[in-house]
């Protein structure tokens, strides 16, 4: 009899035991939050793009938004055309010429293959100037983005827009 | 005893009633980083600019503006011009504060010089920004910055010695 009620107390423990789980519903909260919160700083529509780490474009009151171009960030390091280093900063300074040679190669593939995209597509013409977009660090001097926005003229590159994050 | 039993299955449904939460937990704490992680927290902007086409340079004599409204960066002053004449000499705050451009504490007087510009020639919409060149790029975002305020938005950039758009 003893025995008995021992096992039945043993019982009657173990299911009240087995239901003290973790009361997940604040956390669910929190998350909910947190997850509409993120949906809401997304950026919908338009074009986004990510600088270089470490580089810091300046401020500006601009208001229009970026379109999707061919991307040449400037860096206290050098120049970059989307992830490809193709000259370094002092490469760029040395010299009195404001053309970049390397950079010049490098725009000169990139325009013959955006000119084939565009003749396979028909839907542009191949003379049909294009944008290019400079990300340049606050920090770059006058004459690097100078010879940067000269090369680009050279390479048939008329159109530039300048990146910049926009002001508070 | 069939009361007793009555009593559990009672006590065993409202028990297994609760919400299954752990997967749902599961796919939010998934989801967040990955979100957190491609989120774009700061908004870029562009300012537009157009070079002239080097075909066209070549061949064609540059025409001189009707009204040519400059500002030069020229050692420690800004000099405001139109029409090739000084307007204005502002004082250029060299010694400018980390992260801050030496704009910033000239910039009312800059922007009320080519206001003054603007409103005595409506038609005008080009600035020419002569820099030097050791100028920074973030002085002459904000010198655009100024000129836009001030009503003129397009801005072309020169060189102190050699042109470059």
């Amino acid at each position: 009899m003893m025995r008995r009620t021992a096992q039945r107390r043993r019982r009657w423990a173990g299911r009240r035991h087995g239901h003290t789980g973790l009361s997940l519903t604040s956390l669910m909260d929190i998350l909910t939050c947190l997850l509409f919160f993120v949906l809401k700083s997304f950026v919908a529509g338009g074009e986004t793009t990510v600088p270089p780490p470490g580089l810091q474009l300046p401020k500006s009151t601009a208001e229009r938004p970026m379109v999707t171009s061919l991307v040449i960030a400037i860096d206290r390091d050098g120049i970059l055309v989307g992830n490809e280093r193709v000259a370094s900063m002092s490469e760029t300074r040395a010299g009195e010429d404001l053309l970049i040679e390397p950079l010049a190669v490098r725009l000169k593939a990139a325009r013959d293959q955006m000119n084939d995209i565009a003749r396979l597509k028909g839907t542009a013409s191949p003379s049909k100037p294009r944008i290019v977009t400079i990300q340049g660090d606050g920090d770059i001097e006058f004459r690097v983005l100078q010879k940067v926005m000269y090369t680009l003229n050279q390479s048939g590159f008329s159109d530039i827009a300048l990146a910049v994050i926009k002001k508070a | 005893m069939a009361a007793r039993a009555g009593k559990r299955r009672s006590f065993r449904q409202i028990v297994n009633c609760d919400l299954e939460l752990r997967p749902l937990m599961n796919v939010f704490i998934v989801l967040i980083p990955m979100l957190l992680m491609s989120a774009v927290f700061m908004e870029i902007r562009v300012i537009e600019m157009s070079l002239p086409h080097s075909a066209e340079s070549a061949a064609q004599p540059a025409t001189p503006a009707p009204f040519d409204v400059a500002i030069r960066i020229r050692g420690d002053v800004y000099v405001v011009e139109g029409g090739g004449v000084a307007f204005e000499v502002i004082p250029r705050q060299l010694t400018a504060g980390a992260g801050a451009t030496p704009v910033e504490a000239s910039a009312t007087r800059i922007q009320h010089a080519l206001a003054a510009i603007a409103a005595a020639h409506p038609d005008q919409k080009e600035v020419r920004i002569v820099a030097e060149a050791r100028t920074r790029y973030a002085e002459i975002v904000a010198l655009m910055d100024l000129a836009r305020a001030a009503g003129l938005p397009q801005a072309a950039l020169d060189g102190a010695r050699t042109e470059a758009a």
